[in-house]
Protein backbone atom coordinates (compact mmCIF):
# COMPACT_ATOMS: atom_id res chain seq x y z
CA UNK A 1 0.00 0.00 0.00
CA UNK A 2 1.74 3.63 -1.12
CA UNK A 3 2.31 5.90 1.76
CA UNK A 4 0.98 8.83 0.15
CA UNK A 5 -1.70 8.53 -2.67
CA UNK A 6 -3.15 11.69 -4.30
CA UNK A 7 -6.02 10.89 -6.49
CA UNK A 8 -7.52 13.23 -9.19
CA UNK A 9 -6.44 16.48 -7.07
CA UNK A 10 -7.95 19.36 -8.66
CA UNK A 11 -7.49 23.36 -7.82
CA UNK A 12 -8.27 26.32 -9.58
CA UNK A 13 -7.02 29.91 -8.23
CA UNK A 14 -7.61 33.45 -9.22
CA UNK A 15 -9.58 31.45 -11.97
CA UNK A 16 -6.83 30.06 -13.08
CA UNK A 17 -6.70 26.21 -13.28
CA UNK A 18 -3.44 25.22 -11.51
CA UNK A 19 -4.10 21.41 -11.17
CA UNK A 20 -5.65 19.71 -13.37
CA UNK A 21 -6.57 16.14 -12.01
CA UNK A 22 -3.37 15.25 -10.51
CA UNK A 23 -2.25 11.66 -9.83
CA UNK A 24 0.21 10.95 -7.78
CA UNK A 25 1.62 7.53 -5.71
CA UNK A 26 4.43 7.32 -3.11
CA UNK A 27 5.72 4.04 -1.72
CA UNK A 28 6.91 3.64 1.77
CA UNK A 29 10.43 4.95 1.86
CA UNK A 30 10.32 6.39 -1.72
CA UNK A 31 12.19 10.24 -2.15
CA UNK A 32 9.50 11.55 -4.74
CA UNK A 33 11.86 14.18 -6.75
CA UNK A 34 8.70 17.11 -8.28
CA UNK A 35 10.57 18.74 -11.07
CA UNK A 36 8.83 21.42 -13.06
CA UNK A 37 9.36 25.17 -14.51
CA UNK A 38 8.03 27.91 -12.03
CA UNK A 39 3.78 28.40 -12.26
CA UNK A 40 3.80 24.38 -12.98
CA UNK A 41 2.00 23.77 -9.68
CA UNK A 42 3.95 21.95 -8.15
CA UNK A 43 4.37 23.87 -4.87
CA UNK A 44 0.69 23.89 -5.02
CA UNK A 45 0.52 20.56 -4.84
CA UNK A 46 2.40 19.96 -2.49
CA UNK A 47 0.37 21.88 -0.09
CA UNK A 48 -2.40 20.28 -0.97
CA UNK A 49 -1.23 17.21 0.92
CA UNK A 50 -0.89 18.76 4.42
CA UNK A 51 -4.19 21.29 3.85
CA UNK A 52 -1.93 24.53 3.81
CA UNK A 53 -3.89 25.24 0.92
CA UNK A 54 -7.01 22.73 0.58
CA UNK A 55 -7.59 21.35 -3.18
CA UNK A 56 -11.03 21.80 -4.62
CA UNK A 57 -11.69 18.67 -5.36
CA UNK A 58 -9.82 15.17 -4.97
CA UNK A 59 -8.47 12.86 -2.34
CA UNK A 60 -5.38 12.67 0.27
CA UNK A 61 -4.17 9.30 1.40
CA UNK A 62 -1.65 9.23 3.83
CA UNK A 63 -0.97 6.29 6.08
CA UNK A 64 -3.90 5.07 5.48
CA UNK A 65 -5.95 7.83 6.63
CA UNK A 66 -7.72 9.25 3.44
CA UNK A 67 -9.06 12.92 3.14
CA UNK A 68 -11.69 14.52 0.56
CA UNK A 69 -10.42 17.69 -0.54
CA UNK A 70 -13.89 18.75 -1.44
CA UNK A 71 -15.73 18.28 2.09
CA UNK A 72 -12.86 18.43 5.02
CA UNK A 73 -13.52 18.30 8.33
CA UNK A 74 -10.59 20.39 10.07
CA UNK A 75 -10.68 17.32 12.54
CA UNK A 76 -9.48 14.92 9.84
CA UNK A 77 -6.95 17.64 8.46
CA UNK A 78 -5.31 17.73 12.01
CA UNK A 79 -4.61 14.24 12.04
CA UNK A 80 -3.42 14.70 8.54
CA UNK A 81 -0.81 16.91 9.16
CA UNK A 82 0.29 15.22 12.43
CA UNK A 83 1.47 12.27 10.13
CA UNK A 84 3.15 14.92 7.82
CA UNK A 85 6.18 17.23 8.23
CA UNK A 86 6.96 20.31 6.18
CA UNK A 87 10.30 22.39 5.55
CA UNK A 88 9.64 25.46 4.15
CA UNK A 89 11.45 27.51 1.07
CA UNK A 90 11.78 30.80 3.77
CA UNK A 91 12.22 28.26 6.88
CA UNK A 92 9.09 28.92 8.14
CA UNK A 93 11.05 29.18 11.57
CA UNK A 94 9.21 30.83 14.92
CA UNK A 95 11.87 33.56 14.80
CA UNK A 96 10.68 34.42 18.88
CA UNK A 97 11.62 31.24 19.92
CA UNK A 98 15.54 29.74 20.36
CA UNK A 99 16.51 26.67 18.31
CA UNK A 100 15.85 24.04 20.89
CA UNK A 101 12.20 25.67 21.78
CA UNK A 102 11.84 25.26 17.74
CA UNK A 103 12.35 21.77 17.81
CA UNK A 104 10.46 20.75 21.14
CA UNK A 105 7.32 22.80 20.97
CA UNK A 106 5.46 20.40 18.47
CA UNK A 107 6.78 17.88 20.91
CA UNK A 108 5.54 18.97 24.30
CA UNK A 109 2.32 21.30 22.55
CA UNK A 110 1.28 18.42 19.94
CA UNK A 111 2.44 15.25 21.32
CA UNK A 112 2.24 16.26 25.14
CA UNK A 113 5.75 14.58 25.40
CA UNK A 114 7.38 15.37 29.03
CA UNK A 115 10.20 18.97 28.46
CA UNK A 116 13.29 16.80 29.37
CA UNK A 117 12.43 14.48 27.06
CA UNK A 118 11.64 16.44 24.28
CA UNK A 119 15.02 18.58 24.50
CA UNK A 120 16.77 14.82 24.88
CA UNK A 121 15.51 14.53 21.44
CA UNK A 122 15.70 17.97 20.24
CA UNK A 123 19.53 17.11 21.21
CA UNK A 124 20.26 14.26 19.29
CA UNK A 125 18.93 15.21 16.18
CA UNK A 126 20.72 18.81 16.40
CA UNK A 127 23.52 16.74 17.17
CA UNK A 128 23.54 15.04 13.48
CA UNK A 129 23.29 18.00 11.19
CA UNK A 130 26.55 20.10 14.21
CA UNK A 131 23.90 22.65 15.27
CA UNK A 132 24.12 21.30 18.84
CA UNK A 133 26.06 24.41 19.47
CA UNK A 134 23.02 26.87 18.54
CA UNK A 135 20.70 25.08 20.60
CA UNK A 136 20.02 28.41 22.72
CA UNK A 137 20.46 30.75 19.57
CA UNK A 138 17.33 32.99 18.47
CA UNK A 139 17.10 32.27 14.41
CA UNK A 140 17.77 35.47 13.15
CA UNK A 141 21.61 34.48 14.47
CA UNK A 142 21.90 31.86 12.09
CA UNK A 143 22.69 31.85 8.88
CA UNK A 144 19.98 30.56 5.82
CA UNK A 145 21.90 27.38 5.68
CA UNK A 146 22.23 26.52 9.65
CA UNK A 147 17.88 28.00 9.73
CA UNK A 148 17.11 25.48 7.12
CA UNK A 149 18.90 22.68 9.07
CA UNK A 150 16.82 23.45 12.38
CA UNK A 151 13.88 23.56 9.93
CA UNK A 152 14.41 20.29 9.69
CA UNK A 153 14.90 18.72 12.61
CA UNK A 154 12.03 20.38 13.64
CA UNK A 155 9.92 18.02 11.20
CA UNK A 156 11.95 15.40 11.75
CA UNK A 157 11.44 15.93 15.34
CA UNK A 158 7.72 14.68 15.35
CA UNK A 159 8.71 11.56 13.54
CA UNK A 160 6.08 12.10 10.62
CA UNK A 161 5.38 9.25 7.74
CA UNK A 162 6.22 11.62 5.37
CA UNK A 163 7.88 14.81 5.13
CA UNK A 164 7.21 17.35 2.65
CA UNK A 165 10.08 20.03 1.32
CA UNK A 166 9.40 22.70 -0.24
CA UNK A 167 12.04 24.46 -2.55
CA UNK A 168 14.44 23.66 0.55
CA UNK A 169 17.27 25.54 -1.32
CA UNK A 170 16.07 27.98 -3.55
CA UNK A 171 16.15 31.06 -0.59
CA UNK A 172 19.87 30.48 0.10
CA UNK A 173 22.89 31.64 -0.97
CA UNK A 174 24.45 29.32 -3.57
CA UNK A 175 27.48 27.87 -0.90
CA UNK A 176 24.63 27.58 1.92
CA UNK A 177 22.77 25.33 -0.54
CA UNK A 178 25.45 21.97 -0.09
CA UNK A 179 24.77 21.91 3.22
CA UNK A 180 21.32 21.19 3.44
CA UNK A 181 21.42 18.96 0.26
CA UNK A 182 23.65 16.79 2.57
CA UNK A 183 21.28 17.25 5.30
CA UNK A 184 18.39 15.86 3.30
CA UNK A 185 20.32 13.34 1.55
CA UNK A 186 21.07 12.12 5.12
CA UNK A 187 17.23 11.89 6.06
CA UNK A 188 16.36 10.17 2.87
CA UNK A 189 19.20 7.38 3.94
CA UNK A 190 16.85 6.87 7.20
CA UNK A 191 14.57 5.70 5.48
CA UNK A 192 11.58 8.33 6.13
CA UNK A 193 9.41 9.20 2.86
CA UNK A 194 10.04 12.04 1.50
CA UNK A 195 8.44 14.50 -1.11
CA UNK A 196 10.79 17.22 -2.72
CA UNK A 197 9.45 20.04 -4.60
CA UNK A 198 13.49 21.39 -6.29
CA UNK A 199 15.01 22.60 -8.89
CA UNK A 200 18.66 20.98 -8.19
CA UNK A 201 18.93 18.21 -11.02
CA UNK A 202 21.36 16.28 -9.22
CA UNK A 203 19.79 16.52 -5.97
CA UNK A 204 17.54 14.27 -7.77
CA UNK A 205 19.64 12.13 -9.81
CA UNK A 206 21.59 11.36 -6.93
CA UNK A 207 18.78 10.49 -4.07
CA UNK A 208 15.31 10.14 -5.94
CA UNK A 209 13.74 6.69 -6.20
CA UNK A 210 11.15 8.74 -8.22
CA UNK A 211 10.98 11.84 -10.14
CA UNK A 212 8.33 13.48 -11.44
CA UNK A 213 8.04 16.14 -14.08
CA UNK A 214 4.74 18.78 -13.69
CA UNK A 215 3.94 20.88 -16.28
CA UNK A 216 0.64 23.37 -16.97
CA UNK A 217 -1.17 21.51 -13.30
CA UNK A 218 -0.75 18.02 -14.63
CA UNK A 219 2.14 15.04 -14.55
CA UNK A 220 3.76 14.62 -17.79
CA UNK A 221 6.05 12.23 -17.08
CA UNK A 222 7.33 10.15 -13.76
CA UNK A 223 9.34 7.67 -13.51
CA UNK A 224 13.21 6.79 -11.97
CA UNK A 225 16.09 9.62 -12.23
CA UNK A 226 17.70 7.83 -15.09
CA UNK A 227 14.27 7.68 -16.71
CA UNK A 228 12.80 10.78 -16.75
CA UNK A 229 16.26 13.29 -16.32
CA UNK A 230 18.90 11.23 -18.87
CA UNK A 231 16.59 9.75 -21.24
CA UNK A 232 13.20 11.58 -20.94
CA UNK A 233 10.36 10.60 -23.05
CA UNK A 234 8.31 13.67 -23.25
CA UNK A 235 9.35 16.70 -25.58
CA UNK A 236 8.22 19.36 -22.87
CA UNK A 237 10.54 17.40 -20.02
CA UNK A 238 13.38 17.69 -22.27
CA UNK A 239 13.18 21.44 -22.88
CA UNK A 240 12.91 21.61 -19.13
CA UNK A 241 16.18 19.67 -18.59
CA UNK A 242 17.92 21.45 -21.51
CA UNK A 243 16.99 25.62 -20.50
CA UNK A 244 18.58 24.33 -16.71
CA UNK A 245 21.53 21.78 -17.21
CA UNK A 246 23.00 23.72 -20.11
CA UNK A 247 23.78 27.26 -19.47
CA UNK A 248 25.16 28.07 -23.00
CA UNK A 249 24.39 31.17 -24.64
CA UNK A 250 21.98 30.76 -27.75
CA UNK A 251 21.58 34.97 -27.21
CA UNK A 252 23.87 37.92 -26.57
CA UNK A 253 23.31 40.70 -25.70
CA UNK B 1 4.80 87.74 49.71
CA UNK B 2 2.03 85.43 48.15
CA UNK B 3 3.69 81.99 47.91
CA UNK B 4 2.37 80.06 45.18
CA UNK B 5 4.49 77.27 45.89
CA UNK B 6 3.18 76.50 49.25
CA UNK B 7 -0.09 76.25 47.78
CA UNK B 8 1.23 73.70 45.47
CA UNK B 9 3.03 71.48 48.26
CA UNK B 10 -0.15 71.80 50.57
CA UNK B 11 -2.98 70.49 47.39
CA UNK B 12 -0.51 67.63 46.64
CA UNK B 13 -1.20 65.55 50.00
CA UNK B 14 -4.87 66.45 49.05
CA UNK B 15 -4.80 64.77 45.71
CA UNK B 16 -3.08 61.51 46.63
CA UNK B 17 -5.53 59.99 48.40
CA UNK B 18 -7.52 60.10 44.41
CA UNK B 19 -4.75 58.52 42.85
CA UNK B 20 -6.66 54.94 43.60
CA UNK B 21 -9.87 56.23 41.61
CA UNK B 22 -7.52 57.53 38.29
CA UNK B 23 -5.58 54.62 38.93
CA UNK B 24 -8.44 51.96 39.07
CA UNK B 25 -10.22 54.57 35.98
CA UNK B 26 -7.10 53.25 33.97
CA UNK B 27 -6.79 49.74 35.07
CA UNK B 28 -10.10 48.70 34.47
CA UNK B 29 -10.49 49.22 30.91
CA UNK B 30 -6.85 48.53 30.47
CA UNK B 31 -8.16 44.59 31.86
CA UNK B 32 -11.47 44.70 30.16
CA UNK B 33 -10.06 46.33 26.76
CA UNK B 34 -7.31 43.43 26.13
CA UNK B 35 -10.10 40.71 26.15
CA UNK B 36 -12.79 42.85 24.75
CA UNK B 37 -10.38 44.10 21.94
CA UNK B 38 -8.57 41.27 21.22
CA UNK B 39 -12.59 39.23 20.31
CA UNK B 40 -12.93 42.72 18.25
CA UNK B 41 -9.89 41.85 16.44
CA UNK B 42 -10.43 37.82 16.02
CA UNK B 43 -13.75 39.04 14.42
CA UNK B 44 -12.33 41.44 12.06
CA UNK B 45 -10.08 39.63 10.31
CA UNK B 46 -12.31 37.19 10.19
CA UNK B 47 -14.69 36.20 7.74
CA UNK B 48 -16.98 39.07 6.85
CA UNK B 49 -20.21 38.14 8.53
CA UNK B 50 -23.12 39.89 10.45
CA UNK B 51 -20.77 39.77 13.68
CA UNK B 52 -18.08 41.57 11.65
CA UNK B 53 -20.35 44.46 10.46
CA UNK B 54 -21.73 44.77 13.99
CA UNK B 55 -18.46 45.37 15.53
CA UNK B 56 -17.36 47.41 12.90
CA UNK B 57 -20.11 49.65 13.46
CA UNK B 58 -19.17 49.95 17.00
CA UNK B 59 -15.14 50.48 16.34
CA UNK B 60 -16.03 53.01 13.81
CA UNK B 61 -18.21 54.68 15.92
CA UNK B 62 -16.08 54.83 19.00
CA UNK B 63 -13.32 55.91 17.32
CA UNK B 64 -15.02 58.53 15.09
CA UNK B 65 -16.70 60.63 18.15
CA UNK B 66 -15.16 62.01 21.00
CA UNK B 67 -14.67 60.34 23.90
CA UNK B 68 -16.12 63.40 25.67
CA UNK B 69 -19.33 63.19 23.89
CA UNK B 70 -19.43 59.33 24.77
CA UNK B 71 -19.07 59.98 28.41
CA UNK B 72 -21.97 62.13 28.25
CA UNK B 73 -23.33 60.13 26.57
CA UNK B 74 -23.45 56.58 28.74
CA UNK B 75 -23.93 59.16 31.84
CA UNK B 76 -27.59 60.52 30.65
CA UNK B 77 -28.37 57.47 28.17
CA UNK B 78 -27.40 54.52 30.13
CA UNK B 79 -30.22 55.46 32.97
CA UNK B 80 -32.60 55.81 30.26
CA UNK B 81 -32.13 52.61 28.91
CA UNK B 82 -32.07 50.67 32.00
CA UNK B 83 -35.42 52.52 33.22
CA UNK B 84 -37.03 50.65 30.11
CA UNK B 85 -36.07 47.54 31.73
CA UNK B 86 -37.44 48.95 35.23
CA UNK B 87 -34.06 49.14 36.69
CA UNK B 88 -32.57 52.37 38.14
CA UNK B 89 -29.33 53.13 37.91
CA UNK B 90 -29.11 56.41 39.02
CA UNK B 91 -27.04 55.57 42.54
CA UNK B 92 -24.31 54.21 40.50
CA UNK B 93 -21.11 56.32 40.69
CA UNK B 94 -20.26 58.61 38.10
CA UNK B 95 -16.79 56.49 38.04
CA UNK B 96 -18.71 53.34 36.79
CA UNK B 97 -20.32 55.42 33.83
CA UNK B 98 -16.56 56.81 33.28
CA UNK B 99 -15.56 52.98 33.33
CA UNK B 100 -17.83 51.87 30.97
CA UNK B 101 -17.88 53.97 28.48
CA UNK B 102 -14.00 53.79 28.23
CA UNK B 103 -14.00 50.62 27.99
CA UNK B 104 -15.70 50.28 24.78
CA UNK B 105 -13.83 53.47 23.37
CA UNK B 106 -10.42 52.00 24.31
CA UNK B 107 -11.70 48.64 22.75
CA UNK B 108 -12.00 49.62 19.70
CA UNK B 109 -8.41 51.32 19.81
CA UNK B 110 -6.77 48.52 21.11
CA UNK B 111 -8.52 45.86 18.78
CA UNK B 112 -7.22 48.20 16.04
CA UNK B 113 -3.81 48.29 17.29
CA UNK B 114 -3.65 44.40 17.43
CA UNK B 115 -5.28 44.17 13.87
CA UNK B 116 -2.35 46.01 12.43
CA UNK B 117 -0.33 44.04 14.46
CA UNK B 118 -1.82 40.65 13.15
CA UNK B 119 -1.34 41.70 9.73
CA UNK B 120 1.99 42.44 9.93
CA UNK B 121 2.94 38.81 11.32
CA UNK B 122 4.84 36.46 9.08
CA UNK B 123 2.35 34.20 7.61
CA UNK B 124 4.69 31.39 7.09
CA UNK B 125 5.46 31.19 10.78
CA UNK B 126 1.46 30.50 11.39
CA UNK B 127 1.94 27.90 8.27
CA UNK B 128 4.33 26.17 9.67
CA UNK B 129 2.73 26.38 13.01
CA UNK B 130 -0.18 24.41 11.33
CA UNK B 131 2.69 22.30 9.63
CA UNK B 132 3.05 20.73 12.76
CA UNK B 133 0.67 19.88 14.17
CA UNK B 134 -1.41 23.01 15.98
CA UNK B 135 -4.64 22.89 16.05
CA UNK B 136 -6.02 26.26 15.54
CA UNK B 137 -6.09 27.53 19.44
CA UNK B 138 -2.31 26.36 20.12
CA UNK B 139 -1.39 28.39 16.76
CA UNK B 140 -2.90 31.24 18.19
CA UNK B 141 -1.55 30.83 21.73
CA UNK B 142 1.85 29.67 20.54
CA UNK B 143 2.63 31.43 17.19
CA UNK B 144 0.47 34.65 17.04
CA UNK B 145 -0.50 35.99 20.08
CA UNK B 146 3.16 36.89 21.56
CA UNK B 147 3.93 38.04 17.69
CA UNK B 148 0.89 39.98 17.57
CA UNK B 149 1.57 41.40 21.21
CA UNK B 150 5.55 42.08 20.54
CA UNK B 151 4.88 44.33 17.54
CA UNK B 152 1.35 45.81 18.66
CA UNK B 153 3.51 46.82 21.97
CA UNK B 154 4.56 50.25 20.92
CA UNK B 155 1.49 51.43 20.05
CA UNK B 156 -0.21 49.86 22.95
CA UNK B 157 2.04 52.12 24.91
CA UNK B 158 0.79 55.46 23.15
CA UNK B 159 -2.70 54.16 23.61
CA UNK B 160 -2.46 53.33 27.35
CA UNK B 161 -0.53 57.10 28.55
CA UNK B 162 -3.53 58.70 26.52
CA UNK B 163 -5.89 56.31 28.07
CA UNK B 164 -4.30 57.56 31.80
CA UNK B 165 -4.73 61.12 30.72
CA UNK B 166 -8.04 60.78 29.60
CA UNK B 167 -9.05 59.79 32.85
CA UNK B 168 -8.54 63.64 33.89
CA UNK B 169 -12.02 64.11 31.65
CA UNK B 170 -14.05 62.07 34.45
CA UNK B 171 -14.34 65.17 36.52
CA UNK B 172 -17.12 66.30 33.75
CA UNK B 173 -19.71 64.00 35.00
CA UNK B 174 -18.70 64.27 38.81
CA UNK B 175 -16.12 61.86 39.30
CA UNK B 176 -13.82 62.53 41.43
CA UNK B 177 -10.25 61.43 40.52
CA UNK B 178 -6.71 63.53 41.11
CA UNK B 179 -8.13 66.26 38.59
CA UNK B 180 -11.62 65.91 39.90
CA UNK B 181 -10.33 67.04 43.52
CA UNK B 182 -8.41 69.48 42.39
CA UNK B 183 -11.02 71.18 40.66
CA UNK B 184 -12.48 71.00 43.89
CA UNK B 185 -9.57 72.53 45.66
CA UNK B 186 -9.47 74.99 43.28
CA UNK B 187 -13.57 76.21 44.05
CA UNK B 188 -12.84 75.93 47.72
CA UNK B 189 -10.24 78.76 47.29
CA UNK B 190 -12.59 80.51 44.86
CA UNK B 191 -10.74 80.44 41.91
CA UNK B 192 -7.44 81.49 43.72
CA UNK B 193 -4.00 80.45 43.03
CA UNK B 194 -6.26 77.62 40.28
CA UNK B 195 -2.58 77.26 38.87
CA UNK B 196 -0.40 75.73 41.45
CA UNK B 197 -2.98 73.06 42.44
CA UNK B 198 -3.22 72.06 38.47
CA UNK B 199 0.46 71.58 38.34
CA UNK B 200 0.40 69.92 41.53
CA UNK B 201 -2.27 67.35 39.74
CA UNK B 202 0.35 67.67 36.06
CA UNK B 203 2.95 66.37 38.28
CA UNK B 204 0.58 63.33 39.70
CA UNK B 205 -0.29 62.44 36.18
CA UNK B 206 3.37 63.03 35.00
CA UNK B 207 4.48 60.26 37.59
CA UNK B 208 1.82 57.85 36.98
CA UNK B 209 2.75 57.89 32.91
CA UNK B 210 6.58 57.71 34.11
CA UNK B 211 5.52 54.31 35.57
CA UNK B 212 3.39 53.26 32.91
CA UNK B 213 6.43 54.16 30.14
CA UNK B 214 8.89 51.96 32.55
CA UNK B 215 6.32 48.98 32.36
CA UNK B 216 6.04 49.16 28.75
CA UNK B 217 9.87 49.41 27.94
CA UNK B 218 10.37 46.66 30.50
CA UNK B 219 7.88 44.39 28.62
CA UNK B 220 9.10 45.80 25.42
CA UNK B 221 12.43 44.60 25.96
CA UNK B 222 11.58 40.97 26.96
CA UNK B 223 9.14 40.69 24.04
CA UNK B 224 12.01 42.02 21.49
CA UNK B 225 14.75 39.46 23.12
CA UNK B 226 14.98 37.57 19.66
CA UNK B 227 16.00 40.20 18.13
CA UNK B 228 18.85 41.56 19.80
CA UNK B 229 20.86 38.91 18.48
CA UNK B 230 24.74 38.05 18.94
CA UNK B 231 26.48 38.25 15.28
Amino acid sequence: MPMVELKQIKKRLGGEDVLNGVDLSVGEGDVVVILGPSGSGKTTLLRTINFLNPADSGTVTVGGLTVDSAKHHHKEVLALRRKTGMVFQNYGLFKNKTVLRNITEGLTVVRKIKKEEAEKRAYELLEKVNLADKAGAYPAELSGGQQQRVGICRALALSPEVILFDEPTSALDPELVGEVLKTMKAVALTGITMIVVTHEISFAREVADKVVYMEGGVIVEEGTPREVIDHPKDERTLRFLRSILEDSMDYMI
Amino acid sequence: MWQGHELFLSSLPKLVPYIPVTLLCFLAPTAVSLVLGTLICRIRVGRKNALYYITSLFVSFFRGTPGLVQIFLFFFGLPKVFELFGVNINGWDAVVFYIIATCCNFSSFVSEALRGAYEAVDKGQIEAGYSIGYTRFQCFYHVIAPQTLQIALPNLKNLEIDLLKGVATAYVIGAIDVMGAAQRIISQHRGYGQIWILLAAAALYFVMNVVIEAVFNFLTYICNRHERVRI
